[in-house]
């Protein structure tokens, strides 16, 4: 980083400032104080100033300048001092909004009586400015001012004390702390702390908008909020990186399933900058560690390259321990997990597929009144080497729960009566809505809009789905409708149409298909997800996997800023649909939802083909995007048998040293019962 | 066809890389737009986009070319809470509508101001109203747009991803806009000295997708 000016005198930060075209002022705040403490008079000095957020090139700079013509806070007329001071203080108010309500402005423009009737509040105070970074300057608000004043010096010195003429210029980035004042103590004040130690004069915001400072300052630069400091963020070092960032934003590992309320980088951190005696001090939290590592953005000590983390994570931690073969075991009552290293996983073998489930066989297993027996070694079969094209139709409804496995064809006949009258009931719900009643209900109206966009471009060029008059098109858009009305809380997201595809063109018929997809939804459902919930659990669960059994490939991702496995976004949304060809999808569907070999096993699938691709995704040149092009770009031309004996071979490897599993592992995988 | 205007003297010029990321309502034609850009191709029936997409072109200008990053995100509301992670350090938007439909009009109005609230405070934002072949079920008043555009500072043209009409020019109106010096303000990338590294397309001129 280039050295920030940081100048105390005003010619010196002017004269540094680089061409002023080059300089674009973001945002600027008038109404920012400075209360300067003057030892040989014992009284303060108050000066009036902007505060501005300044891009220079590549540099955010904060800047604060006294308003031109500035004036020391003595020469403000008195009387208006005095009411200040008098102002009552029971009126001072506990919300963030209001506590930074004042009236005063101490600037030249003071000077004239400001008239405080009839004016109208000129809010939003924080002008963003164009290119030319001319601003707007903002007019007082002369609200009455009824802030309790304890925290404010009354400032009496004479008019000869000189007022320093101060100001200042800084990198963002160089500050590593804003700490904002407490509620109710009159105006609002933020003490910035630098890198270094050193602290920026502190800023009295005696107008509104220091939260709005605070918001703006959290898009300039990586903030989070500080776990030494109450009120505080702290600004994070630059990634360099900002979409990693922005993803690491949205918090999406951040869902706290521990409860607890640490600051996940905390362990981290101690761990690099001590990590002999933290790491054997801590060893029962080495999962809160890996747990950490979960939240890369906010627990990396930032100023540490990446690959420098990772390599005092191995050697301190994880080696330290794995190469003498200690193991570090807890009891799990006191929540701790063991630490094992990869290398006592065995060798990885690759099970053998077989011939997927044929009629006869599935004749075989069903008893004289149509139950079928042994749906496990069904299953069996099936995980193996799927279903025969011509007995999806049926064994389908089993699969997905529409059917159980128990029925006999007596039952399965009035039972598929009442699903049928309850799918036509349900139908009947939005086919009913006039379109009068439309106009007014934009729940629905919205589900449709987005169906309708779906269905058009579901699958088109597959011929059950080809030529705008076809039947399919309107069986997709119904099913997907009274899905929406079936369950309404979710609604129709996008993704879902590419589920229902295949199964309505296996199922051929409305009323099969839509209970088949509501079965396939119940699995899935949690995909889509309003806050992304779902997707979130499975991105974590994956990145725990992928630590566990790949370390290397797992640092290289973290140096690569990948660490948020976005790019297996789509693979997990709609269970790699885009990725195969239209067959392999159902294949490779039947196989997972036999729910075998495990829980997750769509998980230990993305292993398996990220380990397929592992060689180009660790190329140095591989970053970001281009791990994201690479993954979408595999679509078509992945070998689904391959694929699934390598996610199998990884499950044999992992349940062989079950007992040793960390228990985060034996959670995504159910093998804690 | 992909983006022309390829000249010679590009071959004396630098290359800027710029980051872009399109927006707007599902289904208003982003990904249309960027394959007819990067491929000279439109599909009919281009499927919905889940996650991101990314893809590459390169545009040359008098002296420089141009290399757009492009990401095509996916429009369904539920999935806005990803676009940040797009548009961060994004150094071009196109914010898309289709003209057929008012409210795809109001989305874009909201992603334009979210772009100026969130965004890299110098982006260039372009916004296009697609489906311009459409014009018999026009529903969004070009003048309107054009209004709203003036007055936030944004380029504005008419498209058809279909026809291809004003595909490429409004691509090349941002790459003119766009800051060339030392590639963009967010994510400076070293500049590359075309004459020592090959033209991507090589015979095809300086211009091609990737
Ligand atoms: N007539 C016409 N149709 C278009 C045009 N551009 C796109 N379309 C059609 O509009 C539909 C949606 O286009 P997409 O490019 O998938 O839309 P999108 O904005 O990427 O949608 P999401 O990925 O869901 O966000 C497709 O059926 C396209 O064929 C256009 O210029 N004219
Ligand atoms: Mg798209």
């Amino acid at each position: 980083m280039e050295a920030s000016v940081y100048l105390w005198d005003r010619q010196l930060v002017e004269n540094a400032q680089g061409n002023q075209e080059d300089r674009i002022v973001a945002f600027k705040k008038d109404g920012v104080f400075v209360h300067f403490y003057n030892p040989g008079n014992d009284d303060d000095k108050i000066i009036g100033g902007t505060l501005s957020i300044v891009e220079e090139g590549h540099k955010r700079l904060l800047e604060w300048k006294p308003n031109e013509a500035n004036l020391p806070a003595d020469e403000i007329d008195n009387e208006h001092d005095t009411q200040v001071l008098s102002g009552s203080s029971s009126a001072v108010v506990g919300t963030e909004v209001q506590d930074c309500s004042t009236g005063q402005e101490i600037s030249s423009e003071m000077r004239c009586p400001p008239s405080n009737e009839g004016k109208e509040s000129s809010d939003p105070e924080w002008t963003v400015v164009n290119d030319s970074g001319h601003s707007k300057s903002n007019s007082v608000d002369h609200e009455s001012f009824e802030l309790a004043m304890d925290a404010v010096p009354s400032s009496q010195s004479s008019p000869e004390t000189t007022v320093p003429n101060y100001a200042f210029s800084v990198q963002l980035q160089e500050i590593r702390y804003i700490k904002r004042s407490n509620k109710g103590l009159g105006w609002p004040y933020i003490v910035l702390e630098m890198r270094d130690g050193g602290t920026l004069p502190t800023l009295h915001f005696h107008h509104k908008g220091c939260k709005k400072f605070l918001k703006i300052v959290e898009t300039y630069v990586p903030t989070a909020p500080s776990t030494k400091y109450p009120r505080t963020i702290e600004i994070l070092q630059d990634n360099p990186n900002a979409l990693a960032q922005s993803f690491d934003e949205l918090n999406l590992f951040g869902a706290d399933t521990s409860g607890q309320h640490h600051h996940p980088g905390a362990f981290a951190k101690k761990l690099i900058q001590d990590p002999v005696t933290t790491a054997f001090s801590g060893f029962s939290k080495v999962t809160n560690f890996l747990q950490d590592m979960l939240n890369p953005a906010e627990t990396m000590p930032q100023s540490r390259p990446m690959h420098e983390r990772a390599s005092v994570m191995n050697e301190d931690a994880t080696e330290a321990v794995g190469a003498g073969r200690i193991q570090i075991k807890q009891d799990d009552s006191s929540g701790g997990f063991e630490l094992i290293t990869c290398a006592q996983l065995g060798p990885r073998c690759d099970p053998l597929r077989g011939q997927p489930l044929d009629v006869e066989t599935w004749n075989n297993h069903k008893d004289e009144e149509g139950r079928i027996i042994d749906p496990d070694g069904i299953k069996e079969i099936i995980f193996r080497g799927g279903i025969e094209p011509v007995l999806r139709k049926e064994v389908w409804k089993y699969l997905l729960g529409y059917f159980e496995w128990n029925m006999t064809q007596a039952e399965i006949k009035s039972y598929k009566k009442d699903k049928e009258d309850d799918y036509y009931r349900m139908k009947l719900q939005w086919k009913s809505i006039s379109a009068d009643q439309e106009n007014r209900f934009s729940a629905i109206r919205d589900n449709k809009c987005l169906i309708e966009k779906d269905v058009t471009r579901t699958d088109r060029t597959r011929i059950f789905y080809e030529g705008n008059e076809n039947i399919s098109l309107k069986l997709l858009n119904d099913i997907l409708m009274t899905y929406v009305m079936y369950n309404f809380d979710l609604g129709y997201v996008q993704g879902m149409s590419d589920l229902l595809s295949p199964i309505l063109e296996v199922l051929a018929g409305e009323v099969d298909a839509f209970w088949c997809f509501v079965g396939f939804m119940n699995i899935v459902q949690h995909n889509f997800d309003v806050n992304q919930m779902g997707m979130k659990t499975q991105l974590k669960n994956l990145r725990v996997l992928i630590q566990f059994l790949d370390p290397k490939f797992w640092d290289h991702l973290v140096d690569k800023e990948s660490s948020n496995l976005y790019f297996c976004f789509r693979w997990l949304l709609i269970r790699f649909k885009r990725e195969f060809s239209f067959e392999d999808v159902q294949t490779l569907w039947e196989v997972s939802w036999t729910g075998l070999p495990c829980p997750n096993f769509h998980l230990l699938i993305c292993l398996a083909l990220l380990d397929t691709e592992k060689q180009k995704l660790m190329q140095p040149e591989c970053g970001f995007t281009e791990i994201l092009k690479h993954v979408n770009d595999l679509s078509g031309s992945i070998d689904l048998e391959a694929t699934l004996r390598k996610a199998e071979g990884l499950y044999l490897q992992l349940v062989t040293c079950k007992r040793d599993l960390p228990e985060t592992v034996k959670d995504i995988l159910g093998l804690n019962k | 066809m992909a983006a022309q205007r390829a000249t010679n003297n590009a071959a004396q010029g630098k290359i800027c890389q710029f980051k872009l990321v399109l927006l707007g309502e599902s289904a208003v034609g982003k990904s249309s737009l960027v394959l007819r850009f990067v491929k000279g191709q439109f599909h009919e029936y281009q499927e919905s986009t889940i996650g991101a997409a990314f893809l590459t072109q390169t545009v040359c200008l008098q002296d420089t070319t141009v290399k757009f990053e492009i990401w095509d995100t996916a429009g369904q509301e539920r999935y806005h809470s990803l676009a940040p992670m797009y548009y961060r350090g994004a150094q071009a938007a196109i914010v898309v509508y289709d003209i057929t439909n008012q409210d795809t009009f109001a989305r874009a109005k909201t992603w334009v101001r979210e772009l100026q609230r969130q965004a890299s405070p110098n982006i260039v934002i372009a916004l296009a109203g697609n489906k311009a072949d459409l014009a018999n079920k026009r529903m969004v008043d070009h003048e309107e747009a054009a209004a709203y555009s003036e007055e936030n500072g944004l380029l504005f043209m008419e498209t058809s991803a279909k026809t291809a009409m004003h595909v490429n020019e409004i691509f090349l109106a941002i790459a003119e806009k766009l800051p060339k010096n030392e590639g963009g303000t967010n994510r400076p990338r070293p500049e590359v000295d075309i004459t020592q590294s090959n033209p991507p397309g090589g015979s095809k001129g300086c211009c091609s997708s990737h």
